[in-house]
């Protein structure tokens, strides 16, 4: 692919549209445009912040118009590179789209810029007693648009769905400029083909999210809580299996491997608890006797997994005690090392032992100094976070990092049948292992990519956009 | 901090624009606080001006003050033998005495009520105090806009003087020398200082328990902004909130960010001498929530942030006092 560099003169068209002061090119600003939540990085040519869909559609009719790549961005958090622009040209910062626009509880709908972050739109939803249920690590900072263009989940993951489950309708900008709403202001439909679930998840290579329609869901009034640690990753995994194969669907089922459980508990300041493999079970809902009844079973079949500790949480103080652990696994391992990469894999629930005791050798099957790894995740629906910590500046080490994700995707992952990626998305750090997942359907995607986007302008070099294999600069 | 990586790695040049960001930061450590891994800011920037300082990269500015420093003991260049001038009249000290009340230059040459209204107090609680004529620059913005070195002398010549004074207790009202002189002094210079050191707010707060002190009835509505120096990075946050609350009739209202959140006054870390504009600018943010509070005066423990807070207050015409802790304590028991 080869676009068009942006000249002075389209930087004055795009200043036309929103402004010199939401407009840079400014090197140290490009500059830090560049990242997301990976060791990726990239240069754009300009960033514009656009304050409206108008504004989004003038500067992508614009890019189309003379071959320029646009990559839309929300609050730059995401793990899987998809918001590098990787072919330099126009970065399109969302965050000025901030407005939640109408909260209709009667019918349990809100409407949303792309820009609002996810949980400033729950504090507002926690005045009326609902919520938008997918819960990210990145929550405080990541906006909706961003958590659309992945799919995030989150911890709660297993009960409520991903973000998918909780979207009615989208408006988007299609790569063309024009504007699209993409399905019906109502909790039910069937009325259209499904571009709403065919634009969630596209991290941004067919269209740009300006707006999304939510459906609501009422806060649960009860939770019940408690902590296991065993001694054993096999333990933990089984404890899992043998909850979800019963038919119980808790709340949560987060898990941490030993590293992951010293470093968390060291950095939340638990103490007194014995080396162990966390797993914390979390049931809620609206009727306490319902709940506790669900609850007990899921601890029942737990314990017959024998763990070495448990502790149930006595109030809500108690429990989010227990769950800052698990909440605090990313900034705890970060600090282990200067690089820190959180990859994200799921497989059936029944392989989860496997592949979990299989990740836990990663490290030692490199045996390189200085590269370690945490396990974390939502394992009720079998979505590992494998964190390596190294230092990129080490060749040795960030070849480690390298060859462990072959190891993880391509040895692991893969064979078990699962999924290279469960809410973080493809971007750029998890395409080279799409076809092994997939095989030959990617190719599909790159005719409707085709299709929507013939110039190939919007957020080109991503996995979900093709075409294969990937040629970046 | 991507410019710095971005820096460390050749992947930018050191501009003009770049370099100011990098002066343009009070330290005031909110980032610290908020960052989830607990990445250390304030200790980086101070370490990232160290070297462009080495490398002759400092702005003129702060070049002005360590000039001044170097010259006559303080930041603003005023004769060093008019440091004890804001000393009243009617105030007679000791040569030697168990406390040493350490002014400070804002105090000594800037916001003298500060330091007039401090030794008032200690006077009138009966506390065997006196003040020294060899009192210097604890070098605080020293250290905080890349002298490091320089900021070592003087809290070496600082260290000295304490230490050959025998005195038991050092007093002092501002928020930066009682960072400097607790923790910098011994934990980055190495300086051991053979005296308890304590700020204002902790000594009063003793007085007014012991009943050395009793403010009067005082009926204001008012909030406290917590000074940085003494707040987020000193953990000092409760000895002011209760010398306030000791006054009968005080209402305390909390700004929307406080105790560790803080919103910084945006004088400290070279930024006031830099970026003046910029710097009060920051400050008016602080009197807008205050009037927002609708409270009737700003309380602070710093005499920075009081001279601060009062310039914004001034941007914006908003006719708001803004009491550094000793005169509203002074006012209060009518002294």
């Amino acid at each position: 692919m080869s676009y068009n560099k942006v000249t002075d003169r389209l930087i004055k068209e795009l200043e036309h549209i929103v402004g010199s002061e939401n407009l840079t090119t400014k090197p140290e600003e490009l500059y830090c445009y560049s990242f997301d939540g990976t060791i990726q990085h990239h240069i754009p040519e300009v960033v514009v912040r656009p304050k409206d869909t108008s504004q989004v559609s003038e500067i992508v009719k614009l890019a189309n118009r003379e071959k320029i790549p646009i990559t839309p961005r929300g609050s730059g958090t995401g793990l899987s590179g998809a918001t590098i622009p990787t072919f330099g040209g126009i970065v399109m910062d969302t965050t000025r789209m901030n407005q939640i626009l109408d909260i209709d509880i009667e019918n349990m709908i809100a409407i949303v810029e792309a820009g609002v972050i996810c949980d400033g739109l729950n504090a507002e939803l926690a005045k009326y007693g609902y919520c938008f249920p997918p819960d990210p690590g990145s929550s405080s900072i990541c906006t909706i648009g961003g958590m659309v263009g992945t799919n995030a989940g989150g911890n709660k993951a297993l009960k409520y769905g991903v973000t998918k489950d909780h979207v009615l309708w989208l408006e988007v900008v299609l790569p063309s400029g024009e504007i699209i709403k993409t399905g019906s202001h109502v909790l039910k439909s069937s009325s259209a083909l499904d571009i709403t679930r065919l634009m969630i998840g596209s991290e941004g290579v067919l269209g740009i999210v300006t707006k999304v329609g939510i459906k609501l869901t009422p806060l649960p009034k009860y939770t019940s809580t408690e902590l296991f640690l065993f001694d054993a990753v096999a333990a933990a995994a089984k404890a899992v299996v043998k909850v979800r194969v019963a038919g119980i669907v808790p709340t949560m089922l987060e898990f941490m491997d030993l590293p992951t459980t010293e470093a968390t508990f060291e950095y939340a300041g638990l103490e007194g608890y014995p080396e162990g493999y966390y797993l914390l079970l979390e049931c809620d809902g609206f009727h306490q006797e319902a709940v506790e009844s669900e609850f007990t079973k899921a601890v029942e079949f737990s314990m017959t997994e024998k763990p070495i500790y448990y502790e149930k949480a006595e109030d809500l103080k108690h429990r989010d005690k227990l769950l800052s652990a698990r909440k605090s696994a990313l900034p705890a391992l970060s600090r282990l090392r200067p690089t820190t990469c959180i990859e994200d894999c799921t497989v059936l629930v029944t392989k989860l032992p496997e592949a979990a005791m299989k990740i836990e050798e990663i490290p030692s099957q490199l045996g390189v100094e200085g590269f370690g790894l945490g396990n974390f995740g939502h394992v009720g629906d079998g979505n590992m976070h494998p964190t390596f910590f190294f230092d990129e500046r080490v060749d040795s080490q960030r070849e480690a990092f390298y060859k462990a994700l072959d190891i993880l995707y391509k040895d692991i992952v893969i064979p078990l049948g699962g999924s290279i990626t469960g809410e973080h998305g493809l971007g750029i750090v998890k395409t080279p292992y799409i076809g092994h997942e997939l095989g030959s359907t990617v190719k599909i995607w790159y005719d409707i990519k085709k299709l929507l986007d013939p110039n190939l302008i919007l957020n080109p070099g991503k996995g979900k956009g093709g075409p294969y294999p990937l040629v970046c600069e | 901090m991507l410019l710095l990586r971005g820096l460390l790695y050749d992947a930018i040049e050191l501009t003009d624009t770049i370099k100011n960001r990098l002066y343009f930061c009070s330290i005031c450590g909110i980032c610290k606080e908020k960052c989830p891994p607990g990445v250390d800011t304030p200790t980086i920037f101070r370490e990232i001006r160290e070297n462009l300082v080495e490398h002759g990269e400092v702005m003129e500015n702060h070049k002005q003050v360590l000039t001044n420093i170097q010259q006559a003991n303080n930041p603003f260049g005023e004769p060093h033998e008019n440091r004890l001038a804001w000393i009243p009249p009617d105030i007679e000290l000791p040569e030697t005495a168990e406390t040493l009340y350490f002014a400070g230059c804002m105090s000594s040459y800037r916001t003298k009520e500060t330091a007039i209204n401090t030794v008032k107090l200690l006077k009138a609680s009966g506390i065997d105090f006196t003040v020294s004529k060899d009192e210097i620059c604890c070098g605080s913005v020293l250290f905080n806009t890349g002298f490091t070195g320089m900021a070592k002398e003087f809290a070496t010549t600082v260290a000295d003087l304490i230490n050959s004074n025998g005195v038991k207790n050092i007093v002092t009202s501002c928020a930066g020398c009682y960072r400097m002189l607790k923790m910098e002094y011994p934990e980055t210079f190495g300086l051991k200082l053979n005296a308890e050191i304590y700020h204002t707010s902790q000594l009063l707060e003793k007085l007014i328990n012991e009943g050395r002190l009793t403010p009067n009835q005082m009926n204001m509505r008012v909030a406290y902004h917590d000074p940085c120096h003494l707040g987020r990075h000193m953990n000092e946050y409760d000895a002011p909130r209760r010398v306030i609350l000791s006054i009968p009739g005080i209402e305390l209202v909390e700004f929307p960010e406080s105790r560790e959140l803080t919103h910084c006054c945006g004088a400290g870390g070279g930024v006031r001498s830099a970026f003046r504009d910029y710097s009060v600018e920051i400050a008016a943010e602080r009197v807008k929530q205050a009037n927002e509070l609708g409270v009737d005066a700003i309380v602070t423990a710093c005499p920075f942030c009081a001279l601060n807070l009062r310039d914004g207050a001034d941007l914006i015409k908003q006719n708001i006092p803004v009491f550094d802790l000793p005169e509203l304590i002074v006012k209060a028991c009518g002294l």
